[in-house]
């Protein structure tokens, strides 16, 4: 391997993304991905219950590991090199958190009672928020079991934490994006942005742009929403891909914030610039599923797509 | 028997043994060769040339001194040579005082000593011989008590070696005869005899018992079926009384059981030596029992005499028994074996007791009453007929305390013979007691005589003493026929009799004695409950006939009978039954997964045109992203712990996936105290967070403003004020934003003014109006201060008239961040002090000429006070297609003055819903007329006349 070379991201960088690799680790959709912090390597979890970890360097899977027990939904890395997190599938909701390095569980985080559909972890330090079915947001510490703070919320929640670690969203009722300061986050929003309600589908995800200045709404409908991280304006609305199973499909920003991807149900991928709300792209793959994740690598010009297949995508660069 | 030809050891002072008889010769040959092999040799001649001093020539002893000689050597012979010796020597000798003599001496106990050794080792010659000396021997009936030799003897009655069997049995019956002899000629000594006989008739009856009754009964039924009944006593008692010797059996029966239930008590009374239970083998018991029989006899059988009366009902209940007892009688035939005879006979007895609960009753009571009515008559009882009593309480005892079939036997012998016993004791007890004696003889022998004939002429009789039989062979188990021989001749006397009836009556007598005795017991004890025991008999008679009949086993047609089948319940089945079930909903499921699957995979192959279209190389990194705002993790603690316990524990390797556990270990149990996660609110209480409202709505309008500000002039500073407010609004990156409130309102005003520069007036107005909206929004003009929103005026947001303001609305309007919070202007900016620029998309006309001096008509909206509130912080961009909406707010018939609107409103009308609702509400629908080229209603149409306003 020579020594990685950089490049800048551009409109026609995105759109020469090819794929260069795609693994069939999985048996069943693959649910969810994160990166680690360097980029160098990717986990997912997946409705056969397996965590397949890849190398995003070499481009090839790592590792496997199988939670059969409990299942796999949402999967995250924490900041431990070797860690991760994940939301259960079986058995009940408990949050588990699992160290990749000898294949244990290291704690539990009990208290959801319904399905977990939102799982973060914050930027700097031990904390996490997780949001589920069951109305609540709660907020943890990686080293205790006991739930930090906990919000009844009248729907679906949503919640991200900022890329400086100091604030987390909630998304509400698929209306309202309240920003909490995590040193006072029981005293209240400092902010909430009440947006129209989205009346065709709710909010499934939210995330801050790396430069923290958007946050991109995902919802499971034909719609993701780009408003202001500050002010909570709306600032775009992308639309044009294909969701109809009204599936959870990611939204994701590319690391300089400046596109915004969704992956479809017809196996495209779908490329937006944040500022222009221009679609830049529309990559198509043959996903043969919906495309339910999509994450840009942090640090490395490297995309990955996965239904059931995984995919990694790299610019095509015509030497 | 003495008689059977010896063969005798002539001993010849050389010749020691001349056996005349071959087969001895073979079986002393054998033993004695048997004997010279395995033990230390013994020559029986130089024994025999020994003992030849007191010998006679032909080998017999010569005299009552030699005979206690002989006796003393004979105890201490060990070998079977010698023993053959002393054997042959005593066959030789036939003088009775020697052998009395020699009895006496001790000859009698020597002989049972080695008669019990010989039968343990099975050495059946030996055995043979022995009989034979027996067979010779003077018996008398305290020798048969003294000691188990005649209860062996019977016992060989049974034994498979033919010579032992008939030997024994011919010994059997002559120590029976002996017996009766005995008792019939010294009824007045007899208690010793009677004991001795009793003693003899027990041990034959053990001995000979079943095979002996099986003589007898052939020889004799009637006999030994009145024998039977003889041994209960209270039969022969019972006949005399009744003339029926049926009933007077079935009587006895009855009364036996009565007797035995007395006996029962009066054991627990007297508590008799012999109360013991009488084991088989033990010859003393039996002997105690029969002294206490010997004792009691006597006046049990005068008031058994005394209390006949009772006893007839007894006796019919018996009668009613007899007819079972036709069949019992067979079966008694047939049953020939003595082991079947007692089970049987046993059951029966117990039959009868469960079977006549009457009588069980009567017992019960009679037992109770017995120990406390009649002691002194107990007591005579228990004396000499307490060995009635005591043989009869213990097949009654036994019956209870022992399933043991040989056991009962055995009693049941002795209790037969005790029964004869109670009639020979009663004559002896007769002289003890003359009253009670003469009476129940009296009475018996009359009946006696004709019961047996009456017994075999009628079959009636015949069939009660059958019965009887049974009874008691059933009570008496194997003894029965050992007793039927002994009482065989008391029976005869009973029933037929003619035979043998030398001593008959006085047998009679005696057990007529004793069945009186038993009677006048139970009578004694109460003699309601004799009556009653007759009437329970005579109920009972009904019942067991019943119940025999119930005995009676038939089966029922094949056609009649139905099949069927009958199902365990298998667990293992059941489960196997029902976990098809539970397995079904897993197996449904598995199988929708497994289709599911197959699906899938299958579409993902068929679909899967996945390639990859590059190949992978090394990924570039991302130039130009911006530094991190802080490195990712830096504050977490966590990574740090886990990586030293990375450190510390083994990394998990799999190789392959076969390796792959399915699934992660358990974490370690960690004890941590459950803490209550904090609260998150979702509003700030303390209403310092901010709070913004916008919708997605597309920016597309954001040209219009612009546009209609340039017809008019606009001053100089409302022109620096509209830039300020563009530059805000591009500033706030929401250029376009419709829903900027004060851009609105601006527009709306400029929309008005330029609308209205046909009135210069107006415009003017309206232009001043708006200075001092834009440069005082504390301030607000006279005319209109209802009308401007509360924000704008700065009212707190609560208190605001039209204010609508969202909580925490700022009060600066030139504030970037103020801007969005910026709330929409309420209908104040229509209002009648806005001196008549039109706010609705209606028609200027009319706005024009309407406006001032207050709303419209058109406008009263809803009417309600509220609503022109909501409608001042209706938002619509101005001149917009969303401006529309407001008109349609606006009517109303009847919306009140200004000036009260605000302040009646205001409470009401806070509330984002004015904003929301109304900033481009889509759902207002484009009124079709105003599409079509011209509504006639105008501003008052309640639907959206869109486009700019012309």
């Amino acid at each position: 391997m020579r020594e990685p070379a950089s490049m800048k991201l551009t409109d026609s960088v995105v759109q020469n993304f090819r794929v260069a690799k795609i693994f069939r680790e999985n048996t069943d959709r693959i649910t969810s991905l994160d990166y680690s912090a360097n980029g160098e390597t990717l986990i997912s979890s997946s409705d056969d219950d397996s965590i397949v970890i890849y190398d995003c360097q070499n481009g090839t899977p790592k590792r496997t590991l199988n939670s059969k027990k409990y299942g796999v939904d949402l999967i995250c890395y924490t900041h431990a090199v070797n860690t991760a997190l994940h939301s259960s599938t079986k058995v009940d909701d408990t949050i588990r958190y699992l160290s990749l390095h000898d294949n244990k569980y290291i704690r539990y985080f009990p208290g959801h009672t319904k399905k977990v559909v939102t799982l973060n972890m914050s930027p700097i330090n031990d904390s996490f928020l997780s949001g589920s079915l069951d109305k609540t947001i709660r907020l943890w510490d990686l080293r205790s079991q006991n739930c930090q703070g906990l919000m009844h919320l009248p729907g679906r929640p949503v919640a991200a934490f900022d890329p400086d670690g100091l604030i987390f969203a909630a998304g509400i009722n698929s209306e309202i994006v309240k920003l909490y300061d995590l040193r006072s986050f029981d005293k209240g929003p400092f902010a909430s942005f009440k947006l129209s309600q989205d009346r065709d589908c709710d909010w499934t995800g939210m995330k801050f742009s790396a430069d923290g200045k958007l946050i991109l709404i995902s919802t499971n409908g034909q719609v993701l929403r780009l408003i202001d991280a500050f002010q909570g304006t709306p600032l775009q609305t992308f639309m044009g891909f294909q969701n109809n199973k009204g599936i959870p499909l990611e939204a994701s920003f590319s690391p300089d914030s400046q596109f915004a991807l969704c992956g479809s149900t017809d196996g495209r991928i779908h490329t937006w610039n944040t500022d222009t709300g221009v679609r830049v792209s529309v990559l198509n793959c043959d996903h043969p599923g919906p495309v339910q994740c999509v994450q840009f690598n942090p640090k490395y010009m490297m995309l990955a797509t996965a239904c059931t297949n995984m995919a990694f995508w790299l610019p095509y660069i015509d030497d | 028997m003495g008689l059977t030809v010896v063969f005798v050891f002539i001993t010849g002072g050389r010749n020691p043994f001349i056996i005349h008889n071959p087969k001895l010769r073979l079986y002393l040959s054998l033993l004695i060769k048997n004997l010279f092999v395995f033990q230390p040799p013994i020559d029986p001649h130089q024994l025999l040339k020994a003992l030849s001093s007191l010998l006679t020539q032909s080998g017999a002893i010569k005299g009552p001194t030699e005979s206690t000689r002989i006796c003393s050597l004979m105890r201490d012979v060990t070998k079977l040579a010698s023993k053959c010796v002393y054997i042959n020597i005593l066959r030789a000798t036939d003088t009775l005082d020697v052998l009395e003599k020699f009895i006496e001496v001790g000859g009698w106990d020597i002989l049972n000593v080695w008669l019990e050794d010989s039968k343990n080792t099975e050495n059946t010659p030996i055995l043979v011989e022995l009989l034979k000396v027996y067979h010779q021997l003077p018996i008398t009936v305290d020798l048969l008590k003294k000691n188990g030799a005649a209860k062996t003897i019977k016992q060989f009655r049974k034994s498979e070696d033919e010579m032992l069997k008939t030997l024994s049995s011919d010994i059997v019956e002559k120590w029976m005869n002996k017996i009766r002899e005995n008792s019939n000629k010294d009824a007045g000594e007899a208690n010793d005899k009677d004991k001795m006989r009793k003693k003899k008739k027990s041990d034959k009856k053990e001995k000979d018992s079943e095979k002996e009754k099986d003589k007898e009964k052939d020889k004799h039924k009637h006999v030994s079926s009145s024998s039977s009944s003889s041994s209960s006593s209270s039969s022969s008692t019972q006949h005399h009384h009744h003339h029926h010797r049926s009933k007077e059996e079935k009587n006895e029966s009855s009364k036996n059981k009565d007797d035995k239930s007395d006996s029962v008590s009066v054991d627990n009374l007297s508590t008799n030596t012999a109360t013991g239970t009488v084991t088989p083998g033990n010859g003393l018991k039996i002997h105690i029992k029969l002294e206490r029989n010997d004792k009691k006899p006597p006046e049990p059988k005068r008031p058994s005499t005394v209390k006949r009366p009772p006893v007839k009902p007894r006796s019919s209940g018996v009668i009613e028994d007899s007819g079972p007892m036709p069949l019992l009688k067979k079966k008694m035939p047939s049953q020939t074996g003595p082991e079947n005879r007692p089970v049987i006979k046993r059951p029966g007895s117990d039959q009868k007791i469960k079977e006549e609960p009457p009588w069980k009753k009567s017992r019960l009571h009679v037992t109770t009453s017995l120990p406390s009515s009649s002691p002194t008559e107990k007591s005579p009882t228990i004396v000499s007929p307490g060995d009635i009593h005591n043989q009869i309480k213990f097949p009654f005892q036994k019956p209870v305390k022992s399933a043991m079939h040989e056991d009962n036997s055995f009693i049941n012998d002795i209790i037969r013979p005790v029964g004869r016993m109670k009639r020979k004791p009663r004559p002896g007890v007769n002289g003890t007691t003359p009253t009670k004696l003469t009476t129940p003889t009296t009475p018996t022998t009359p009946p006696s005589p004709v019961s047996p004939t009456t017994a075999l002429k009628s079959s009636l009789p015949s069939v009660p003493s059958f019965y009887k039989e049974t009874l008691e062979t059933s009570e008496t188990n194997g003894t029965s026929p050992t007793q039927d021989r002994s009482p065989s001749p008391t029976e005869k006397m009973d029933t037929s009799e003619a035979k043998e009836v030398t001593d008959d009556n006085m047998e009679t007598d005696n057990k007529e004695s004793n069945v009186e005795k038993e009677a006048e017991n139970s009578e004694n004890a109460e003699k309601p409950v004799i009556d009653d025991f007759g009437e329970s008999l005579l109920s009972t008679e009904t019942t067991t006939k019943k119940k025999k009949k119930r005995l009676t086993v038939s089966w029922a047609e094949e056609g009649k009978l139905h099949q069927y089948h009958y199902f365990e319940m298998d667990e293992t089945e059941r489960e196997n039954v029902n976990r098809p079930k539970e397995n079904f909903d897993e197996a449904k499921k598995h199988e929708m997964m497994m289709d599911r699957k197959v699906a899938e995979s299958a579409k993902r192959y068929t679909k899967d045109n996945m390639q990859e279209a590059i190949p992978w190389r090394f990924p570039f990194l991302i130039s130009g992203l911006p530094p991190p705002p802080s490195e990712r993790g830096c504050q977490s603690l966590e990574k740090d712990v886990q990586k030293e316990r990375e450190g510390v524990v083994l990394q998990a390797l799999f190789f392959n996936k076969e390796m792959l556990p399915d699934g992660p270990s358990e974490p370690d149990l960690e004890s941590v105290e459950p803490s209550d996660p904090k609260f998150i609110p979702l509003e700030d209480e303390t209403s310092g967070g901010d709070e913004f409202m916008y919708s997605y709505d597309n920016p597309g309008h954001k040209s219009v403003p612009e546009v209609q500000v340039a017809p008019f002039q606009l001053p100089p500073d409302v022109a620096n004020m509209l830039a300020n407010f563009h530059q805000q609004a591009a500033h706030a990156q929401t250029p376009m934003d419709p829903n900027n409130p004060v851009l609105a309102n601006v527009q709306n005003l400029l929309t008005s003014i330029s609308g209205e520069t046909k009135d210069p007036s107006k415009a003017e107005a309206a232009l001043e109006q708006l200075k001092s909206v834009l440069n005082n929004p504390g301030v607000m003009p006279e005319n209109t201060g209802m009308g401007m929103p509360g924000g704008m005026s700065g009212m707190p947001p609560r208190l605001g008239l039209l204010g609508n303001a969202p909580p925490g609305f700022p009060m600066g309007m030139g504030g970037p961040p103020g801007a969005p919070r910026f709330p929409p202007p309420g209908p104040g900016m229509g209002g009648p002090g806005m001196g008549g620029p039109p706010l609705g998309p209606g028609d200027r006309d009319e706005w024009g000429e309407n406006m001032i001096g207050g709303p419209r008509p058109g406008m009263r909206g809803r009417g309600r006070p509220g609503i022109p509130m909501r409608g001042g912080r209706m938002p619509g961009p101005p001149g917009g297609p969303d401006f529309g909406p407001m008109g349609p707010e606006f009517c109303g018939p009847d919306i009140p003055p200004p000036g009260y609107m605000g302040p009646r409103g205001g409470p009401r009308g806070r509330g984002m819903r004015g904003g929301r609702m109304r900033g481009g509400r889509p759902d207002v629908p484009v009124c079709r007329h105003y599409a079509a080229g011209g509504c006639r209603r105008g501003a008052t149409c309640m639907f959206l006349h869109p486009g700019p306003p012309v």
